[in-house]
């Protein structure tokens, strides 16, 4: 079985919880950015966009480097996929959930009148 | 009104084309003896299902799992409109767990050929503990999911 530590998943899901911390990992999913490329598309200020990627980093879900005088920020997708697979849980349950809906309409099919 | 709850937090959805009419599933979803005949993934029973549909009337469903214990399923309507639309908050609470944050879920229908699609969307905003008992409930049903397929609902 899959062992979820709560407070680490916790502290995930109130990381993705937030749009403007989705479009950042989204655009790290593509390559490493700098603090401040990541800052840029986002009407927000520096430090705004600072505590942002700092949400992200306490999380696990990116690493920063030090690269002179630049921050590197890229994607740790371990995390990630920690919230993706606990979230297939449910998917599971609903997709066979489903089935169970589908076969029951069909035998309501075969009686028009029920 | 806009739930704030569907706004932050994971989701994920789920879409189906079913051969039947939108009021034919909202009834499905929302009539206690339809629900007893269906509820739950395969291999799972549901009894005792109470519904008060009603924005703010809450429903609750106990399932048994194919291995383990009985668990609850329950929640509060939010929007209900009658084959179009179901919100209702979902909380499991089972033996030695309970969430303690609700997630909301969405099922919407809309018209597809001669069926119906459904679109079923699960927002949490906070992780639930229970998703291992789901889980665990889930090593039983899989083996017996091959068989459910080809046996007939009665």
């Amino acid at each position: 079985m899959v062992n979820y530590s709560p407070d680490r998943l916790d502290r995930v899901f109130g990381a993705l919880g937030d749009r403007t911390r989705r479009a950042m990992l989204q655009r790290l999913s593509r390559r490493p950015h700098s603090v401040t490329e990541l800052a840029r598309p986002f009407a927000m200020s520096l430090p705004a966009a600072s505590k942002h990627i700092r949400v992200l980093e306490r999380a696990g879900l990116i690493r920063r480097r030090r690269d002179g005088r630049v921050h590197r920020c890229s994607l740790d997708p371990r995390r990630l996929k920690e919230a993706t697979d606990w979230l297939a849980q449910y998917r599971k349950f609903w997709e066979s959930s489903m089935d169970s809906l589908a076969a029951y309409l069909e035998t309501l099919e075969e009686q028009p009148d029920a | 009104m806009p739930d704030p709850t569907t706004k932050r937090g994971l989701s994920l959805t789920v879409t189906r084309t079913l051969r039947a009419s939108a009021a034919r599933i909202f009834d499905a979803w929302t009539r206690p003896e339809h629900m007893v005949r269906w509820w739950g993934p395969t291999g799972f029973t549901a009894r005792d299902v109470s519904v008060d549909l009603r924005p703010g009337g809450r429903f609750r469903i106990t399932m048994v799992p194919p291995q383990g214990e009985p668990f609850m399923l329950g929640g509060e309507y939010r929007e209900i409109v009658p084959g179009v639309k179901l919100v209702m908050t979902w909380r499991y609470d089972g033996p030695g767990v309970t969430d303690h944050a609700e997630s909301v879920v969405t099922v919407e229908l809309a018209p597809e050929g001669d069926g119906t699609r459904l679109t079923l969307t699960h927002v949490f905003a906070k992780p639930s503990p229970a998703a291992a008992q789901y889980e665990q409930g889930w090593a039983g049903s899989l083996d017996k999911l091959e068989a459910a397929l080809v046996t007939p609902t009665p």
